[in-house]
């Protein structure tokens, strides 16, 4: 039996020794790769090396957004309170007993004791350690800790107050009892840490180069510290050399031309406007829509953007990624992400690429692979022309506000109004100008975008919200602006005959004089054939006859449907947005169906209605500006272009005749530049003024005064049901298009002004002053630029 | 003429005095030395153990380029030591050295009473990773527990060699009992591991020594039982201990920077060993720069299997396993009764230790902190374990002497203690055996 026993007790061994083996086979062979992965991540060291993000210049290479490096010490806030030494030696010590083998456990607090008090005093030299580097006494070092703490701490205290607060009175509300018990775990709960204490904060701001540098290289090390436990003897822990010590890289975005000062010659104003000197302007935050902001945090957004941008474009791929798949551009904690204009837009150009160097550790080997700084942009936008036409549109130089002379029937004297403008370079398609007034608001100095305080005060008053892009985000119901598209459908698709012409009756219908009359008979009973000679397609345009265009949409639907009328309008590019990134962009809609998802069937007075430009119909300034230049180009359509490394898009025939856009420039150019043109001029307390009064100057274009559905305001913000009329009235518009000398490269103006009133009086000069404008920076050949410059005065902090 | 031959030949009448024990030894002569011994197995495996335990621990040290580390060189030296205190152990007849068991073991109970006393100057005694383990002799430090282990072998071997109450429950208390105080003293210390390790070598003892088996599964269903019951009394940190193996076990790495730290890296590292092992500069790399704890002693194992892969490992529990043969086949050969146990207690120690620690680098058992036999550093670990394979070494040598009397020799069916041999014939594998 004993050699029984002994076989047995071998076989035991056995087993044990194979269920070991299995393991041991498992690790080596069905885990292998992970764990030697897992392994061999510790024999490489990966630095990465600092990039900077692309510079946004404008079409003269000027830098409207750059950053400024700058480094940051920050500290970890459990270093910064202390409590991190009681925490870190609770894990050391943990870790020692573990490591020891079982049996010790009761030795972990006495342990975690001990070296609480090495961490401590490790903590002390690590103070002085950075104090030295940094080269600040340790005891201001120190002061601008405990402040820190302090003010976290206090922080804390009232945030912890109010979660008290509001717990109780909910526990009230719920009509529970509450108990003692209750209570412990409601404070208990109420005093969780917050965001503010686990993360690292600045202690000093703008440190050296060389002293991030050596701060970085001293983070790297460890070092040893030893736990004396009476009795049981030592033990060793490592440690960083200096816990919880980040360099952050905190460089800056600064905009030059974030607040400029303009100087405006008000000489060629409206009489009452007008001053003995020039008018200077501080114009502040003017290319915010555009260039839009940075934000100091990063979303998980935005790496799936990344993603997907890496994944879809091979070129972009093989820039940003090393060899092994890398990308050199991900986004880390901490890092910047554009979060609105062209900061977002053209993020992943903008974004540089880290530097990565990877050291082995057992052989010293270094492979480095250089940072790369972001591509600059550059927008097509003349950010001093922005400028000037910012100072035009704001309402401190009096064109954008209600005047005596504009007879607004619905808001008073002095009302700040909020509008938009757009310049188009005609032959390129470029975006001079893009202004909508007001400004955006100033983001918060944290660059995060907790920006826009909770309800600010709206600079223009309620219901004019800053933040929206006027010039591309807003439908604006066209006017008679569309007139000029609806004459070149008209003859496209021959419901016009250019020899005949159409006779103004005053009012369409010959039995109803109160529904679709002309504005003339509207406003003085008479009509435009009253000397009894039909109205020509030009002279339609010149004074801008509604039953003319009443007659066109009524014929276009006879024609061709609701298909006519819409045409006339989406050949000219409404129906589609711009693709600029910047922000929202409304693509115009033309008799829009939400249930269809597209248009819906129109009928004959609709047609008529949009012949004139109203009824269902809307687009941007940008859509109206695109439209002229097309009618400039001589029926070529070229999309808007905002980004000058944009390639150049095929310019698409409308398929109209040169006759007929020959026909409409004369009619525009009447209506601008002729006496009974409805945009020539204007009585401005009771003295006529021409509107456009630049020399040398040929413009031609139209206004539009385009009835718009009342603004609306919910002051107490209580659901859309009780919203009080804060506006109504019409939009004012003035779209025309410039060039000096012959032969001179011309350019499109849109201008909108919101809830103005009538076109000629209120947009009329304010484009008038741009054409200044374009004068004074030199755009218009021929005519000599002004002097004075737009001088940058100052920087966002 | 050994027994063998006699019963061989037929001279069942003299095999049966010598059996009985009534023969002198004027009767037969004996040689002293039989060299013919499956002893040798464990000097063999013994010695290749303890020289990948060289490479290995130099492998884990930083050495000078070219040569063994210092630390690899030491162990070659205590390497050396163990071999001829091996020697010294294996020449005078254990029955010699079984006179000095029970002042052996009184001696090793003195000793580590002698590392609690809290007066004791740290010069003396010096506290490694909290426990009062070790004193120190100058250029070596000596650890009492790895003395008290063979002691211990010595005096249950001895106590139970002419017995057998512990085919009774009860009679399984007192070889108990004796563990209890050494084992009690090195839990003191704390040394759970190697504490840890008396249970399984005294199980070996007592299942060779013909111990019932429902009586040891009555343990173990008693133990299985209390070990569940027992956890409420644990203290929190051995619970978490406890939850942090098995959150490990199921893939949790919460634990793997602190209580797991060492488990966590030593699985890595043996996982990148792979089939057949990394190069050796690679090798030592990632055992360097993993900062694998404990890495000349107790992950040792780690080590050798980032070196030599699963063909390294395998390699190495083969040659525990071939050690652990040797062992009980010189059990199985010798008739002395003392010898068989003092074979299979060292076979237990070692194997418990071995599995122990291969187990925890594999990390399916906790951290307890013992070393791997012959291949761990340390002076006082390797020595006992050479010290072992020397008792093997003169169990196998020194043929048995009269009076002999068939040892551990019950039939399974009767339950009352009888001996077989008394029927008169040794049994058939008993015969084969000795025939060799």
């Amino acid at each position: 039996m004993f050699h029984r026993r002994l076989a047995l007790l071998l076989l035991a061994s056995l087993g044990v020794l194979g269920v070991l083996g299995l393991r041991l086979a498992h690790l080596t062979v069905v885990s292998h790769d992970t764990l030697r992965e897992r392994a061999e991540s510790r024999l490489v060291r990966s630095t990465w090396l600092p990039t900077r993000r692309g510079a946004i210049l404008d079409r003269k290479g000027r830098v409207l957004a750059s950053d400024r490096p700058a480094y940051e010490l920050q500290v970890e806030y459990r270093v910064l309170d202390g409590s991190w030494a009681r925490r870190e030696a609770r894990t050391l010590a943990r870790r020692a007993i573990a490591e020891a083998g079982l049996g010790r456990e009761a030795l972990t607090d006495p342990l975690s004791t001990a070296f609480e008090s090495a961490l401590r005093s490790h903590l002390d030299t690590a103070w002085s350690r950075i104090a030295q580097i940094v080269g600040v006494e340790e005891r201001e070092l120190r002061d601008r800790a405990g402040d820190v703490v302090a003010r976290v701490e206090r922080m804390h205290d009232s945030i912890a107050e109010r979660r008290e607060r509001r717990e109780i009175d909910r526990l009230r509300r719920s009509e529970r009892p509450l108990t003692t018990g209750h209570l412990e775990s409601l404070r208990r709960q109420a005093g969780a840490p917050i965001a503010e204490q686990r993360r690292p904060h600045a202690v000093l701001e703008d440190i050296t180069d060389r002293a991030a540098f050596e701060l970085l290289r001293a983070a790297e090390r460890s070092i040893t510290i030893v736990a004396e436990l009476e009795y049981f003897g030592s033990f060793e822990a490592t440690v960083d050399l200096l816990p919880g010590v980040e360099v952050r890289d905190v460089s800056r975005r600064e905009r030059p031309f974030e607040r400029v000062v303009v100087e405006i010659d008000t000489s060629t104003f409206p009489g009452p406007l007008r001053t003995a000197e020039p008018i200077e302007l501080v114009v502040e935050r003017s290319l915010d829509h555009l260039l839009g902001d940075i934000r100091g945090r990063v979303y998980a957004e935005d790496a799936q953007r990344r993603a997907e941008a890496i994944g879809s474009d091979q070129e972009f791929a093989a820039r940003a990624l090393t060899a092994d798949g890398t990308d050199l551009g991900q986004y880390r904690a901490g890092d910047r992400a554009g979060a609105t204009g062209v900061e977002s837009a053209r993020e992943h150009d903008l974004r540089g690429l880290r530097g990565l160097r990877r050291t082995r550790v057992d052989t010293g080997d270094r492979t480095e692979t250089g940072s790369r700084a972001g591509r600059d942009i550059r927008v097509t936008v003349d950010a001093a022309l922005q400028a000037r036409v910012a100072a035009i549109l704001d309402p401190r130089l009096g064109l954008a506000v209600v005047q005596p002379w504009h007879e607004n029937e619905f808001l008073p004297l002095g009302t700040k109004l909020a509008g938009a403008a757009v310049v188009l370079d005609v032959d390129s398609g470029d975006v001079l100008a893009m202004v909508s007034t007001p400004a955006p608001f100033a983001p918060s100095a944290a660059g995060d975008d907790s920006a826009a305080p909770d309800d600010p005060e709206q600079p223009f008053g309620p219901g004019i919200d800053p933040n929206i892009n006027r010039a591309i985000s807003v439908p604006y119901p066209p006017g008679s602006i569309s007139k000029a598209l609806v004459a070149a459908e008209a003859e496209r698709r021959g419901v016009y005959n250019p020899r005949s012409g159409i006779r103004c009756t005053g009012h369409y219908h010959p039995d109803n004089a109160s529904a679709f009359r002309c504005w003339i008979y509207k406003r003085f009973g008479v009509t435009h054939s009253d000397d009894g000679r039909p109205v020509l397609l030009p002279e339609s345009l010149q004074v801008s006859c509604n039953i003319f265009y009443y007659t066109l949409g009524e014929r276009l639907y006879q024609a061709a449907g609701r298909r006519g009328i819409s045409d006339a309008y989406r050949r000219f590019g409404l129906g589609a947005g711009f693709g600029f990134g910047v922000g929202p962009e409304w693509p115009g809609s033309i008799a829009a169906s939400i249930s269809a998802g597209g248009e819906r069937p129109i009928n004959a007075g609709e047609s008529r209605l949009l012949g004139i430009g109203q009824g269902p119909v809307d687009w941007t300034p940008m859509h109206a500006a695109s439209a002229y230049a097309a009618l400039a180009r001589g029926g070529v359509q070229l999309p808007p272009r905002l980004y000058a490394d944009t390639p150049p898009t095929d310019p698409e025939l409308l398929g109209i005749e040169p006759a007929t856009i020959g026909r409409i420039v004369e009619g525009l150019r009447k209506a601008v530049g002729e006496y009974g043109g409805t945009g020539y001029d204007m009585a401005v307390d009771g003295v006529r003024e021409v509107t456009f009064n630049a020399e040398g100057v040929s413009v031609w274009g139209k206004t539009g005064t385009a009835t718009a559905p009342p603004l609306l305001h919910d002051f107490d913000g209580d659901g859309p049901l009780e919203r009080t009329v804060v506006r109504e009235g019409d939009h004012s518009w003035y779209v025309v298009v410039v060039r000096g000398r012959r032969g001179g490269p011309s350019y499109a103006i849109a201008v909108i002004v919101e809830y103005a009133g009538s076109g000629g009086r209120v947009s009329g000069p304010i484009c008038n002053q741009i054409v200044h404008a374009l004068a004074h920076e030199g755009y218009l050949r021929g005519v000599p630029g002004g002097a004075g410059e737009v001088a940058s005065s100052g920087t966002r902090p | 003429m050994s027994l063998g031959e006699l019963v061989h030949r037929g001279e069942s009448g003299l095999a049966e005095t010598l059996v009985r024990g009534s023969a002198s030894k004027k009767e037969i002569s004996i040689p002293a030395f039989k060299l013919l011994t499956p002893a040798w197995l464990c000097v063999g495996s013994g010695l290749l153990l303890s020289l990948l335990g060289v490479l290995a621990i130099d492998l884990g040290t930083d050495s000078p380029a070219g040569g063994l580390s210092a630390l690899a060189w030491r162990q070659a030296v205590f390497c050396v030591v163990g071999l001829l205190a091996a020697l010294v152990v294996a020449l005078p007849h254990f029955r010699m050295l079984s006179v000095l068991a029970w002042p052996a073991y009184i001696a090793s109970l003195a000793l580590l009473v002698f590392l609690l006393l809290p007066f004791v100057p740290a010069s003396i005694v010096t506290p490694r990773n909290g426990t009062r383990g070790w004193i120190d002799l100058g250029p070596v430090d000596f650890q009492p527990s790895e003395v008290a282990k063979i002691a211990y072998v010595l005096v249950v071997a001895r106590y139970m060699r002419w017995r057998s109450s512990h085919r009774r429950l009860r009679g399984l208390i007192l070889p108990g009992l004796i563990a209890a105080p050494m084992v009690g003293l090195i839990v003191l210390q704390p040394d759970l591991g190697t504490a840890s390790l008396f249970g399984p070598a005294l199980l070996g003892m007592l299942i060779a020594a013909g111990a019932r088996m429902r009586h040891i599964a009555l343990i173990f269903a008693v133990a299985a039982l209390a070990a569940p019951l027992s956890y409420p009394i644990l203290r929190d940190h051995q619970k978490t201990r406890i939850v942090g193996l098995i959150r490990q076990l199921q893939g949790d790495t919460s634990t793997a920077s602190d209580i797991n730290f060492q488990s966590y890296t030593a699985q890595a590292l043996i996982g990148a060993g792979g089939l057949a092992g990394a190069e050796d500069t690679r090798a030592r790399a990632l055992v360097r720069y993993n900062r694998l704890p404990e890495r000349h002693n107790d992950t040792v194992f780690a080590v050798a299997v980032t070196r030599w892969g699963l063909a390294g490992g395998m390699l190495l529990m083969a040659l525990y396993l071939v050690w652990i043969a040797g062992a009980l086949l010189t059990s199985a050969i010798t008739l002395e009764p003392e010898g068989r146990l003092i074979c299979v207690g060292v076979a237990g120690f070692v194997a418990a230790q071995a599995a122990v620690n291969i187990g925890m680098n594999l990390g399916i058992l906790p951290i307890v902190g013992i070393t791997l036999p012959f291949i761990s550093y340390g002076g006082s670990s390797l020595l006992t374990v050479w010290l072992m394979t020397g008792l093997i070494m003169n169990v196998g040598l020194h043929p048995a002497r009269p009076p002999f009397r068939p040892s551990f020799e019950y039939d399974e069916r009767d339950g009352e203690g009888t001996i077989a041999a008394a029927t008169g014939r040794p049994s058939g594998l008993n015969i084969f055996l000795i025939n060799r």
